[in-house]
């Protein structure tokens, strides 16, 4: 019965709020009297039923649709740009192409906007956090979603399917079981303080074994009024449980776990531990250690490995960079002619019998001060941070009726009436006859109204009621720039109608940008996705360069890290998008440091560092080591991929996708093994499938040949490649001769280069222009759900245009998006 | 220096001039190479290599190192588009230790053998008789040391030549004799005293180049490895 209801309440709800969009365009009689005779004319030649070049077909389309938009759009930037049909082939009279034009801007405005769409998977689980109050994960079983031009924000993708609903039906129905109202705690805290511990503080946790925790590795080391010391591990080395919490009853609901930490070690030449704490297998924090530390994880046992003992729980200090300390030996792992000392696993050695105290020893440890467990979590709602003030709650419909308005008001973001509120109480009221509890009635309550359309969705900024299209505004915003729904100043804003003033607006967006939430939820998904960032970057050992990765894991973080920052300082610091290509700094750390031969660097935090004078990378973001080294897979067709994804994320001219029928181009295989990366190129083109993309692809591509496997900077390459094995780990060895890099190249309109810095400069003058345009597009597709269309293009450009002067200073420019009727009336 | 060269060209310009001279009164000899010039970097003789092949103690030396398709020797001679032909060769070739490893002796049309070897499936490409020595994956049949040829990209064992316990008892400086029908595609093979008939072409068509193709042999694996006295002839 009560899951009938639930089904037929949400399916009302669903249908009624659900947004539909028309499928097909108004005007057909001029499509088919004018444009259809158009396209049959000039263009299907060339992109018919026998030729598709750029892969685009003309004779099957027929009509505005939708899911055509796109195509529109870019058919009427070719045509007013002259772009198309090519020099050479007859061309449209000036009265056809202005009539043609003005059929698909009156169409494209007659569809509408076609924006709303429901959360992304990182959205919807921080709008689960934030009506929650709680830090669970609790999309983390939700698989990623579909992404539209690269980025999961695409309203294309991001519409209601059954197995999506189905998902967040399974999710939404955890979420409520986390939290409780006049139910007491199902299980009690356990806690243990170890800073006045004198010795063997492992034995404070032995009452804990009575509460059926196992216990396993504890720390044994204590320093009275600082605490337990956990000794660091290195790399390879396994980690060790604390201990192991029992499973809460099927398996199902919330571990709380909670640690106060800080770090010690008595030599300043080490550096700060890195602390690893995974729960249920699952690596939940990894952190650099700098000072004293409260951590809390909220985790859910179904995303958990549970054994029979229960929910392992680890918390592990590493050392994640080799180091040296004056006044001690270093241990070198190296073997005869591998690795030599300088590289390879190194740290300072010493005799553990002569040196028992910890601040003896050249070492980081992590001080635990206190634990706290509660193996079984039900959380109190509304959670008390808020300071929320609801009078006495105790088993009444009135004190039900307070607690459903909390919860609607803030699950949809907006203001809740009346009438959106009667269902749901209604719902409420029947489970009660039911016979259901006051907290499982309301949690069911509650679940629908998570799987309703407005908590799942976003509104459009351009809807009917003024009201929910103000703090549609301030939801898209706010989700944008620091990844979770509006604070209560933008609520505020929203619900006094003031959102939608130029300076408010500006100063709103500026105030996100500046929130240290911004860096996690808006700058890494969004250059993660703009610059492909998701793909693996190769670290291989390097005899020769003497370099090896025992350390890779936080090098490789790091190399990641370096592009993050860098982009987020150039936001930060609205710096003029030239620098994106080419400036004299960068963002550092000890381990970049080390990569790039930069010494006097230490800690793990990344900060800016000006380039040296020698140092031929130059700054910018195609110098970075992380983005070269994704772009190689073993050393293979690094041209290409360097050479494709700058000029789709650079230059704003993304290559078509390879044909199906050509097979990849194996450098390793038969002949081609012996080949220059120039010869290898020039034999690919000999099929004139491939060469359609890479007679334009492959000059480019030749720019980073400056940049080995990993990233780092080489004036030399070998004849051939190997690939080898070594202590299990993957080396890329260069054998025979060397021969100076071939960096020699063309740009896509003929401009040639010599070398990696006159292709820098070249780009920086002549393409600039494109790549802002680019960029303005990504960042345009991510505030508002929908790739540019014709008015949006011309926003763009007159953003473009009153920023050129000033070199297109970044910040403004983003600042600028949330001005546009693309993002306020769609 | 000068004095070997002078030898050189003398003897290049002899061999040509074998070419189109007939031979022993019943044969017309189209090409021959003896391999008889001084060591050198390079095979000579207008034949084409890739890899280290060079001229040894008058033999044509394949310096094999584990490389794919790797050293390979090419030459080209009248065309051949009807009738038939014969082409024999000496063979040193003795295998230590080699498990995985191929050998080919082909003979095809220039126009249509590719210019690069990157693939297996290259192998056959305008190539009419295919003769393979070999074992293990590269040839798809055990043991190591077997003989036979390839069509349609199948390897086709006649017998096996040696085993992994009698390693070095049969290739040494043996004779290989393919006569050669072009009208129907066909070609029989004499190695070792023994003929296998009616072989069929692996593609069908003219004759003008001889090819001779090590793949994925080991330095370690062959104490043996070079061709000697190539003959092309025909009936007069």
């Amino acid at each position: 019965m009560s899951k009938t209801g639930f089904i037929t309440l949400w399916l009302t709800l669903f249908s009624t709020c659900a947004a539909s969009a028309a499928e097909t365009g108004v005007d057909t009689k001029t499509f088919e009297e004018l444009v259809q005779p158009v396209l049959h004319k000039y263009c299907i030649d060339c992109h018919g039923p026998d030729v598709q070049e750029a892969r685009l077909r003309y004779d099957q389309v027929d009509g505005f649709r939708l899911s055509d938009r796109h195509l529109w759009t870019m058919i009427h930037q070719q045509l007013s740009q002259g772009e198309m049909p090519p020099e050479g082939e007859p061309q449209l009279s000036a009265e056809e192409k202005k009539r043609v034009l003005a059929w698909i801007e009156k169409e494209q405005r007659a569809l509408g906007a076609g924006s709303t769409r429901r959360l992304n998977r990182r959205e919807f689980g921080s709008a689960l956090q934030d009506v929650t109050g709680l830090k669970v994960d609790f999309a983390y079983t939700i698989p990623g979603d579909s992404k539209v031009n690269g980025f999961d924000t695409g309203a294309e993708a991001l519409q209601d399917a059954s197995d999506s609903v189905s998902q967040m039906m399974e999710v939404t129905s955890r979420v409520v079981q986390s939290i409780r109202f006049l139910e007491p705690p199902p299980s009690e805290v356990l806690k243990v303080d170890l800073v006045n511990v004198e010795k063997d503080p492992y034995r404070q946790f032995e009452p804990w074994k009575e509460k059926g925790i196992h216990l396993e590795k504890l720390p044994r080391i204590a320093k009275p009024g600082l605490g337990a010391l956990v000794e660091p591990k290195w790399p390879k080395d396994r980690s060790d449980n604390l201990f192991r919490v029992p499973a809460p009853p099927d398996r199902q609901g919330l571990v709380r776990v909670k640690f106060s930490v800080a770090s010690y070690c008595a030599f300043p030449e080490v550096p700060n531990p890195i602390l690893w704490v995974k729960i249920g297998g699952r690596v939940y924090d990894r952190r650099e250690i700098t000072g004293p530390l409260d951590l809390e994880y909220e985790v859910q046992v179904e995303d958990l490995l549970v054994s029979s003992k229960g929910v392992s729980v680890s918390f592990v200090p590493r050392v994640e960079l080799p180091y040296r300390v004056k006044g001690f030996e270093n241990e070198d792992r190296s073997k005869p002619g591998q690795f030599p000392d300088g590289a390879g696993l190194f740290r300072p050695v010493w005799d553990k019998r002569l040196l028992k105290n910890p601040e003896q020893q050249p070492r980081p440890f992590v001080v635990l001060k206190s634990v706290q467990v509660e193996p079984h979590f039900v959380a109190p709602w509304p959670p008390k941070q808020w300071n929320v003030d609801l009078g006495e709650i105790n088993d009444s419909p009135q004190s039900a009726e307070k607690l459903l308005a909390l919860w609607m008001d803030r699950a949809y973001r907006r203001p809740v009436t009346v009438a959106e509120r009667k269902h749901f109480l209604a719902f409420y009221k029947q489970l009660r006859g039911d016979g259901w509890t006051f907290d499982n009635a309301l949690r069911s309550t509650f679940q629908a109204v998570l799987m309703s359309t407005p908590f799942r969705h976003l509104d459009s900024t351009a809807h009917e009621d003024q009201v929910i299209a103000d703090h549609a505004v301030a939801s898209r915003m706010s989700f944008m720039l620091v990844g979770s729904p509006p604070d209560a100043e933008l609520r505020e804003l929203a619900a006094s109608g003031d959102i939608r003033r130029p300076d408010v607006l500006r100063a709103q967006a500026d105030r996100l940008l500046s929130d240290p939430r911004c860096y996690h939820a808006f700058i890494q998904p969004f250059v993660t996705q703009w610059l492909e960032m998701e793909q693996p970057i190769t670290l291989v050992d390097d005899r020769r360069g003497k370099a090896s990765y025992h350390f890779r894991r936080y090098l490789q973080d790091s190399m990641r890290e370096e592009t993050y920052a860098y982009i987020n300082r150039l936001l930060v610091d609205n710096r003029p998008a030239r620098e994106i290509i080419s400036s004299d700094w960068t963002m550092m750390n000890d381990t970049l440091a080390r990569h790039y031969g930069y010494e006097g660097i230490e800690g793990g935090h990344l900060r800016k560092v000006k380039l040296r004078k020698d140092d031929k990378r130059g700054g910018g973001i195609m110098s970075h080591a992380g983005i070269q080294s994704m772009l190689c897979w073993m050393g293979d067709n690094w041209v290409i991929y360097r050479g494709a994804w700058t000029a789709r994320h650079i230059l704003n001219d993304p290559p078509q996708l390879p044909p199906l029928e050509v097979p990849e181009l194996d450098p390793t295989a038969g002949d081609l093994k012996y080949m220059t990366p120039r010869e290898l190129m020039a034999y690919h083109r000999e099929d004139k499938n491939c060469a359609v993309c890479h007679v334009k692809l492959d000059p480019i591509g030749f720019a980073f040949q400056n940049f080995d496997i990993s990233g780092r900077w080489r004036d030399v390459e070998h004849e051939f490649y190997i690939v080898d094995e070594l202590d299990s780990n993957v080396a890329w060895r260069g054998t025979g001769k060397t021969r100076p890099v071939d960096t020699v190249g063309m740009l896509p309109r003929g401009e040639e280069f010599r070398n990696y810095d006159e292709f820098k400069s070249l780009v920086a003058k002549e393409y600039q222009d494109d790549m802002v345009q680019g960029l303005m597009k990504n960042f345009m597709l991510y505030a508002t759900g929908r790739k540019p269309d014709i008015d949006d293009m011309a926003e763009i450009n007159e953003i473009m245009e009153d920023h050129a002067d000033q070199g297109y200073p970044l910040r403004e420019m983003l600042l600028a998006v949330f001005q546009t009727k693309a993002f306020l009336e769609h | 220096m000068i004095v070997s060269r002078l030898f050189m060209v003398a003897a290049c310009v002899g061999i040509c001039m074998a070419c189109s001279l007939s031979h022993g009164g019943e044969k017309q000899i189209i090409f021959h190479d003896d391999f008889n010039r001084d060591d050198a970097n390079a095979v000579g003789n207008e034949w084409s290599s890739r890899g280290a092949a060079v001229l040894k103690d008058n033999a044509a030396l394949f310096k094999v190192k584990e490389e794919e398709f790797r050293p390979r020797i090419k030459r080209t001679f009248p065309v051949q588009k009807q009738g038939k032909f014969t082409v024999s060769f000496k063979m040193d070739w003795l295998r230590t230790s080699e498990g995985t490893w191929s050998f080919h002796m082909q003979l095809g049309d220039s126009t249509k053998i590719p210019r690069l070897l990157i693939y297996n499936r290259d192998l056959a490409k305008g190539i009419g008789v295919n003769l393979v020595w070999g074992g293990g994956e590269l040839v798809n049949f055990q043991p190591a040391g077997s003989f036979g040829y390839s069509v349609g990209g199948k390897f086709k064992p006649l017998f096996v030549i040696n085993d992994m316990k009698n390693q070095q008892t049969v290739v040494e400086k043996a004779v290989v004799t393919i006569d050669v029908d072009v009208d129907s595609g066909t070609y029989a093979v004499t190695f070792n005293g023994k003929t296998y008939p009616d072989l069929p072409f692996d593609n069908k068509g003219p004759i003008d180049t001889i090819r001779f193709i090590t793949n994925g042999c080991s330095a370690t694996g062959f104490s043996k490895s070079s061709i000697d006295d190539v003959v092309i002839s025909k009936d007069k």
